[in-house]
């Protein structure tokens, strides 16, 4: 429960590991000592060319929860792919993008327990501009 | 993952999950994209094919989309909430390996989108995925599928759409 307090009190920080790998060492180690929320630049995939999200998106769970800047895909546009939206992640892209909606069922290993899964999963492969306000190439994963 | 079949509302469906595996959002607000090795994305794409490939890579299970979406906050007991209360969860480590496959055309589109700043060319397409999972206590491998969306396109946006 403690940890859950924890959590729940932690605001939303932006200094993250990844500025401080490939920006100015001087905040090298500020707020460090305390627990936060683990972005995805936080851990060993970090690389030195930031993205800028997509503009729009949504809040499934609004009030609450955080804006998702993410178009999921609609299945009712399967045959009527005109109709979907942007269906990237990153913005100031240029390049091949998939996107997937599937279900299914899997097994866990070592009981007879079957599990449903929806996979939305993707990936990104071109150029974008970066926060740096520079051009580059990256192949990214959506997971 | 979930002991239900997905298919019913955000809410059921958020009641029903054991586990939600992603790569969080980065500080950036990027939306759970990760960089990959240039070769785990192939793509034919006047073929309609593509394929991505990714062995062991280092995931969050934050157990649901609430708790992903709260950054662990869950949501509250409250009457005047459309979601039922979900208790808060910290995630935990795991590690994921795919292989998604989108082939065959089901429609192709030119898309120009004034209003999200996008156009591109686009096909619906039929898509497959083999993929595991493995944590503390806990490994799963899937099986059967049914692709209800799967889409593959080429496409400017933001400062590249003209």
């Amino acid at each position: 429960m403690k940890e859950d307090f924890a959590w729940r009190k932690i605001g939303r920080r932006r200094l993250s590991r990844r500025n401080l790998i490939c920006g100015a060492g001087a905040i090298a180690g500020a707020g460090l000592l305390r627990p936060r929320p683990v972005f995805a630049d936080d851990n060993e995939h970090s690389a030195c060319a930031l993205a800028n999200p997509i503009p729009g998106g949504g809040a499934p769970f609004k009030p609450f929860g955080v804006v998702v800047h993410h178009n999921p895909l609609n299945a009712a546009n399967q045959l009527a792919v005109a109709k979907i939206n942007d269906p990237s992640q990153i913005t100031d892209f240029d390049g091949f993008v998939g996107l997937t909606n599937i279900h299914g069922r899997g097994t866990v290993t070592g009981e007879s327990t079957i599990l449903s899964f929806r996979a939305d999963m993707g990936f990104s492969q071109g150029h974008f501009i970066g926060v740096d306000g520079r051009r580059h190439e990256g192949t990214f994963a959506f997971v | 993952m979930y002991d239900t079949d997905p298919v019913g509302s955000l809410s059921f469906n958020v009641m029903h999950q054991l586990h939600d595996y992603n790569v969080h959002i980065d500080s950036n607000d990027v939306f759970w994209m990760v960089p990959v090795e240039h070769d785990a994305v192939e793509v034919e794409f006047d073929e309609a094919r593509a394929r991505l490939r990714v062995d062991n890579l280092r995931v969050f299970d934050d157990h649901d989309l609430a708790n992903s979406l709260t950054l662990g906050l869950g949501l509250p007991d409250d009457p005047r909430s459309p979601f039922p209360a979900i208790e808060p969860k910290a995630p935990v480590r795991a590690t994921v390996s795919f292989d998604v496959e989108w082939s065959g055309i089901v429609d192709r589109a030119e898309i120009r989108n004034d209003t999200q700043q996008f156009r591109g060319t686009f096909y619906s397409t039929g898509a497959t995925i083999k993929w595991s999972v493995e944590q503390l206590g806990f490994r799963f491998e899937s099986d059967t599928q049914q692709n209800l969306i799967s889409v593959l396109g080429r496409e400017q946006n933001g400062g590249f759409f003209t």
